[in-house]
């Protein structure tokens, strides 16, 4: 019998939803559209219809040395093309956003390929090759990962996401880049992630309720599912940081472990 | 000197924040209104788009006692100043609590305390922008 990744230790439903974002063999929930172009204009990088920038010419016009290494690992699209290195940066509330930064660590090298991907208290990373950070953007806005209200599509001044909400529901953005239109129920984006005004908006639809977020987040709260809750997460966390306490980075030499 | 702070589970938006503080300058014992919350600058400060405008909603001015008087940041807590000499602080709270219950629209904590620094610190003189 073959090995089966566990990704995640425990049982709750946290554990769960973390495990589901981190196995590639599952798929994340469609949930809104979101065009192309709409997408270019959020990022920022490009305007819609403009060539991809590129650093060198497209590798099949190269002569590349010979290499085992580049014979083993497919480029992907934008390595292909030479495309420059662009980025996008998800900004994700601690009140139960659809997922968190370092779950999208772990998320993000087990979806994608050729990316680099930073994680911080609030906010998390990808750079990327351009047309590539174009595509995993396009499934990272339009899947259940992405709630309009809790998460934010912020490439500069991020602040928000461990403050409370407003009073429609709203993290907290110093730039605004996306409104609550009262009227529809809907979030709107009307700045690009950096912050300059787009001329058209882009609609993400109605925010999902607070029973949805609970039920999805990957985010153990004291007022959702605690993180004590999980006998086995504890256990786990417990064995690494003695690990860690007492070996340091040779846990392998610990008796008895 | 009385401070009473009331604390809302969630940020205000202008409208409630203009509302609150047009009504809490009202009561006759209030001697001073002070709003707290995460800025809203009126230039983007970092990234490709510093230095532009930023347009924001949630950014406007408040009436208080027929004085104009700009709100720069989303509102998460509001110190005010009281009068104890005027009225006993449970009436004064009760006065605030109706305020308070009449214009904002999640839950809210308020309770009476010191909050505003006493004497000036050597942290006032560095020049923080936060």
């Amino acid at each position: 019998m073959g090995y089966e990744p566990n990704f995640y230790p425990g049982t709750t439903k946290v554990s769960e939803s973390r495990k589901h974002y981190m196995d590639p063999e599952e798929d994340l929930e469609k949930i809104r559209e979101i065009s192309d172009d709409e997408v270019t204009r959020l990022l920022h990088h490009r305007e819609p219809g403009e060539a991809f920038g590129s650093v060198h010419p497209p590798l099949e016009e190269m002569d590349e040395p010979d290499c085992p290494i580049r014979e083993l690992v497919e480029p992907t699209e934008g390595a292909k093309a030479g495309d420059r290195i662009a980025y996008v940066q998800f900004t994700d509330s601690v009140y139960f956003a659809p997922t968190a930064p370092y779950i999208r660590a772990w998320m993000y090298m087990n979806r994608f390929r050729g990316l680099d991907t930073g994680t911080l208290s609030g906010r998390q990373i990808i750079e990327g090759r351009l047309r590539d950070v174009e595509e995993m953007s396009k499934k990272l806005l339009t899947t259940e990962v992405f709630d309009p209200a809790r998460t934010g599509i912020r490439g500069a001044t991020v602040h928000g996401h461990a403050v409370r909400l407003d009073e429609n529901g709203m993290m907290f953005d110093a730039l605004q880049r996306y409104k609550f239109n009262e009227e529809t129920g809907e979030v709107e984006y009307v700045k690009n992630q950096v912050g300059e005004p787009m001329d058209e908006p882009v609609n993400f639809g109605k925010p999902l309720s607070e029973e949805e977020l609970i039920e999805r987040s990957p985010i153990f709260r004291e007022d959702g599912i605690s993180f004590s809750d999980d006998e086995e997460v504890v256990k786990m966390v417990q064995r690494i940081h003695k690990l860690r306490t007492l070996a340091g980075y040779k846990p392998h030499e610990i008796e008895g472990e | 000197m009385t401070e009473v702070q009331i604390f809302p589970e969630k940020l205000l938006l202008a409208e409630t924040t203009k509302e609150l503080a047009t009504k809490l300058s009202k009561i006759n014992e209030v001697e001073e209104i002070l709003v707290h919350g995460p800025t809203l600058p009126k230039k983007v400060p970092y990234g490709p788009a510093k230095g532009k405008d930023n347009p924001h909603s949630e950014r406007g001015k408040l009436q208080v006692r027929g004085e104009e008087v700009e709100l720069n940041v989303q509102v998460g807590r509001v110190f005010v100043r009281v009068d104890e000499s005027k009225s006993s602080l449970e009436d004064i709270l009760e006065k605030l609590v109706d305020v308070c219950e009449e214009t904002i629209s999640c839950g809210f904590d308020i309770g009476q305390g010191r909050f505003e620094k006493k004497e000036s610190s050597s942290e006032g003189n560095m020049g923080c922008e936060c």
